[in-house]
């Protein structure tokens, strides 16, 4: 037998040699990387979008400026967010839930919590600044990112949506596309303030030109600001360059501010306007039985009826006092009386952010009125003969919070309690919770992304929203160590057990949460409220007209 | 006439130095600053917060020395930027001015449409059935509040024949059409009352002039009604009314926000109201003295038209 040829041990040793080499091959490639997640507003258009128009939106006012950095006004971060972007978003747009604060990309395709400080984002490729001077359309990078955040925690800036991100301790930019944000402690407000309403990328251009962005707004936006006639309208046009290059679908938008609401309204029947701002029940009602073809959604929910007592102003440093004054307030008859039913209970944290509010049932049981348990412990507290007192409140917010503070005055005459009803305007009634020189004050609660807006702001010492003027450092450590707690499970339950405390302290009082309804024509299609009050959705949005 | 001219012109100067004082005083009066506004909407009122701001928008400086700096620059033409918007002031107000001017002026026109005829038949029907329809409009004008007739001019249209005023301010030179669509209404809304003042007072006037001798000459010369009631009282009756008209007009300058609101008009009412709610000292400054040198400028010039109507009437 012949000995197996060299051809043949050569063919062997080649192939064992391409094994080899191709095992080592797939053991040195890099690992596919996850896709990039598309940003929330991505995707080609359903097929019957219809491309085109300008939206009409009736709005109840002006935005007090147009710095998105220097106001907490909803108004001002509505036009915002046609013109700006943030480097994560909420899920908005039709089949989305009004009340989903999951954080999605946006200007950021992805991020990873590397450790309890650290977070690392990858900023999205290819998207540009709007194309008008001095931008020009050039790309966006890392370092706007970094400009944008520390310029809105800078104390110069002298920005009220600071705090949303003045846990930050450094930002990185390992290079254009990176952006690496320490924080001083863990925080797990963090992702969700970075995807808020507040945390715009803005252009630094702008700040060293005019110092701030009260001029003009130039952002990365689907729609590119025009011009602001203070008291008559804003408006916007379509950004042929948006990074996702399907929408707008829009030419363009226009804000028009119309402060009575029966012009609005008037608008809405006779078709002018295409959709308006939030409007009250009870002419929502009617106006959808005099035109069923009309749009409105009801959602979850409007700003709060809220309210806060004095606990520097004997008796009402008193606890017993305080549980006195809630036990009294009948809230379900506030609700069916003024709101036609159309709200839901709520405690300290509104049913705005659902996987973090007390349970109905619960709060039912607990906000049950009842004048005899409140009459002993107005005696316990050396109070049984009632006492004199006071509720600051304003009409700036309209008649309903009014009629809700002297419906509370009359509740708590039922136990002896007389409060007088002292009304003032808005600046005046901001004043009295910077002077702390109020005793009972009701107006609209403020909405928050994170249960630590409704517990840390409030209550913490030395907190700069901390107007009832409490200092409770056994508070204080429970507060600081939710903002640790990274899981959602543990973190849920501890928040809902302070909750329940805070609730029996009764350093605020909360009456209710309202069901918003929000009109829009028939033929405004792609669009869905969301409890933000924002309008990302309205490069979603299309005229079927 | 000349003398009189200038002794007025120069009484101004003392009247907008005080109209200055009062306009820079009294919203300093009034609890809460622009600072609270800005910072205090979540409630972020930290003392420091609160320092940092007020020295950034000089409110830190005394009273007296922000109001000698402001007057300062007003000498100068300059009244100043808007502490939210940070445009200027005088150029906000220019842009608003033609909004409460075309208002005030078409109310005007609409009230006296609606006034001289109805006076007119009014006193020469004295206590005829038309007499009284006209005195019961005028009560019904003076009675029926201004917001209720612009709200129901808005709603019953939109509700009865599914139509409503152009929505969004057009102005006259962009679109003469629409412009007078969307001013229509608030116009008549706001000549109504002014129309119920004017027609009483040519009613009275009116009344009086026909009891004059040279009336009685007119009509013993047989000429016919029409005549003797335009040509010759008509005439001497609308003296005294043109001074109300004037005061009328000055008032309406100022006193148009409800139906600037109602109607989404951007007028310097709405202007005004926006500035007091939001403390914006500079801006509610300026309208407060625009408004009130446009009033005493109309004044004067009503008192100069009274004169040069009326020859009997010679200022020294």
């Amino acid at each position: 037998m012949q000995p197996r040829s060299n051809f043949t041990h050569r063919w062997a040793a080649a192939a064992a040699v391409l094994a080899i080499a191709a095992l080592a091959g797939c053991a040195t490639q890099p690992q596919p990387q996850p896709q990039p997640a598309p940003p929330a507003n991505q995707g080609a258009p359903a097929p019957q979008v219809k491309r085109g128009g300008i939206i009409k939106y009736a709005h109840t006012g002006d935005a007090p400026g147009l710095d998105p950095y220097l106001t907490l006004a909803f108004r001002s971060q509505q036009l915002a967010s046609l013109a700006y972007d943030r480097l994560l978003t909420f899920p908005s747009g039709e089949g989305t839930d009004p009340d989903d604060l999951t954080p999605v990309p946006s200007l950021a395709e992805s991020w990873n919590q590397e450790s309890p400080t650290s977070y690392l984002f990858k900023i999205r490729q290819g998207v540009k600044w709007q194309n008008v001077a001095p931008l020009n359309g050039r790309a966006l990078d890392s370092s706007d990112v970094k400009f944008s955040y520390e310029h809105l925690v800078d104390p110069k800036t002298n920005s009220p949506n600071a705090y949303l991100l003045d846990v930050i301790d450094k930002i990185d930019t390992p290079d254009k596309y990176t952006v690496r944000i320490t924080t001083k402690k863990p925080y797990a407000p963090f992702i969700t303030h970075v995807a808020s309403h507040f945390a715009w990328i803005i252009p630094r251009e702008l700040i060293e030109r005019d110092g701030n962005l009260n001029k003009t707004m130039i952002g990365t936006g689907p729609f590119i600001f025009e011009e602001f006639e203070k008291g008559n309208k804003v408006v916007f046009k379509r950004n042929p360059d948006y990074f996702t290059t399907e929408r707008p679908y829009l030419d363009g938008v226009q804000v028009l501010v119309i402060p009575d609401e029966s012009q609005r309204v008037a608008g809405l029947r006779t078709g002018q306007l295409d959709m308006g701002y939030q409007i009250d029940i009870k002419t929502a009602k009617s106006l959808q039985q005099s035109k069923p073809d009309l749009v409105l959604q009801k959602f979850c929910c409007g700003a709060p009826g809220w309210g806060m007592m004095g606990v520097t102003h004997p008796p009402l440093d008193k606890v017993e006092v305080r549980q006195a004054i809630s036990l009294a307030m009948d809230r379900q008859a506030i609700i069916d009386s003024q709101l036609d039913g159309e709200a839901l209970l709520y405690g300290v944290i509104p049913p705005t952010l659902p996987q973090w509010t007390l349970p109905q049932d619960e709060l039912k049981a607990l906000y049950k009125p009842n004048l005899e348990k409140a009459r002993d412990l107005l005696a316990k507290a050396g109070l049984g003969n009632g006492f004199k007192t006071e509720i600051l409140t304003t009409a700036t917010y309209g008649p309903l919070i009014v009629n809700v503070a002297q419906i509370i005055a009359q509740d708590l005459k039922k136990i002896g309690v007389d409060a007088e009803i002292k009304q003032v305007e808005y600046a005046g009634f901001l004043k009295a919770w910077a002077d702390h020189s109020f005793q009972l004050a009701y107006g609209l609660g403020q909405f928050a992304f994170d249960p630590d807006g409704y517990t840390t702001g409030p209550f913490r010492t030395g907190s700069s929203r901390n107007n009832v003027g409490i200092s409770d450092k056994a508070l204080d450590a429970r507060l600081d160590e939710q903002q640790t707690i990274m899981d959602l499970p543990k973190r849920k339950a501890f928040i809902q057990s302070l909750e329940r405390d805070l609730l029996q302290q009764n350093y605020e009082f909360y009456i209710y949460s309202p069901y918003q309804f929000e009109p829009r024509q028939s033929w405004v299609k792609g669009w869905s409220a969301h409890a933000t009050s924002a309008w990302p959705q309205m490069a979603l949005t299309w005229l079927a007209k | 006439m000349r003398q009189y001219l200038l002794k007025r012109l120069l009484l101004l100067v003392p009247v907008l130095l005080g109209v200055s004082l009062v306009a820079f005083g009294i919203i300093h009066l009034i609890p809460g600053d622009v600072v609270v506004l800005k910072l205090g909407e979540g409630g972020h009122l930290r003392p420091e917060e609160i320092a940092r701001l007020r020295q950034q928008l000089g409110l830190d400086r005394p009273l007296h020395e922000q109001y000698l700096v402001w007057v300062a620059n007003v000498l100068r033409g300059d009244l100043g930027t808007s502490v939210w918007t940070e445009k200027p002031v005088l150029a906000e107000i220019v842009r608003r001015l033609p909004v409460t001017a075309e208002l005030a002026l078409l109310a005007m026109a609409a009230a006296t449409i609606i006034a001289v005829p109805a006076g007119l038949v009014s006193a020469a029907r004295q206590d005829s059935a038309l007499d009284h329809l006209a005195r019961l409009a005028s009560i019904l004008g003076l009675s029926v509040p201004g917001f209720w007739l612009g709200t129901a001019l808005i709603v019953f249209p939109a509700i009865w024949f599914g139509w409503t005023p152009p929505i969004g301010y057009v102005s006259l030179v962009e679109s003469p059409l629409l412009n007078l669509q969307q001013f229509a209404l608030p116009a008549l809304a706001l000549g109504a009352a002014q129309s119920a003042t004017l027609t009483r007072m040519i009613r009275s006037s009116m009344l009086e002039v026909l009891h004059q001798d040279y009336i009685r000459t007119a009509w013993a010369k047989g000429l016919r009604e029409r005549v003797v009631l335009t040509r010759h009282a008509l005439k001497n009756a609308l003296i005294p009314v043109i001074t109300l008209a004037g005061n009328q007009l000055g008032f309406l300058l100022s006193g148009t926000v409800i139906m600037e609101q109602i109607f989404a008009l951007p007028g310097i009412g709405r202007l005004t109201l926006d500035a007091i709610l939001q403390r914006d000292y500079p801006q509610l400054q300026g309208n407060i003295l625009f408004v009130a040198s446009a009033y005493v400028f109309i004044n004067l010039g009503v008192d100069l038209l009274y004169a040069w109507l009326d020859p009997r009437i010679k200022y020294a």
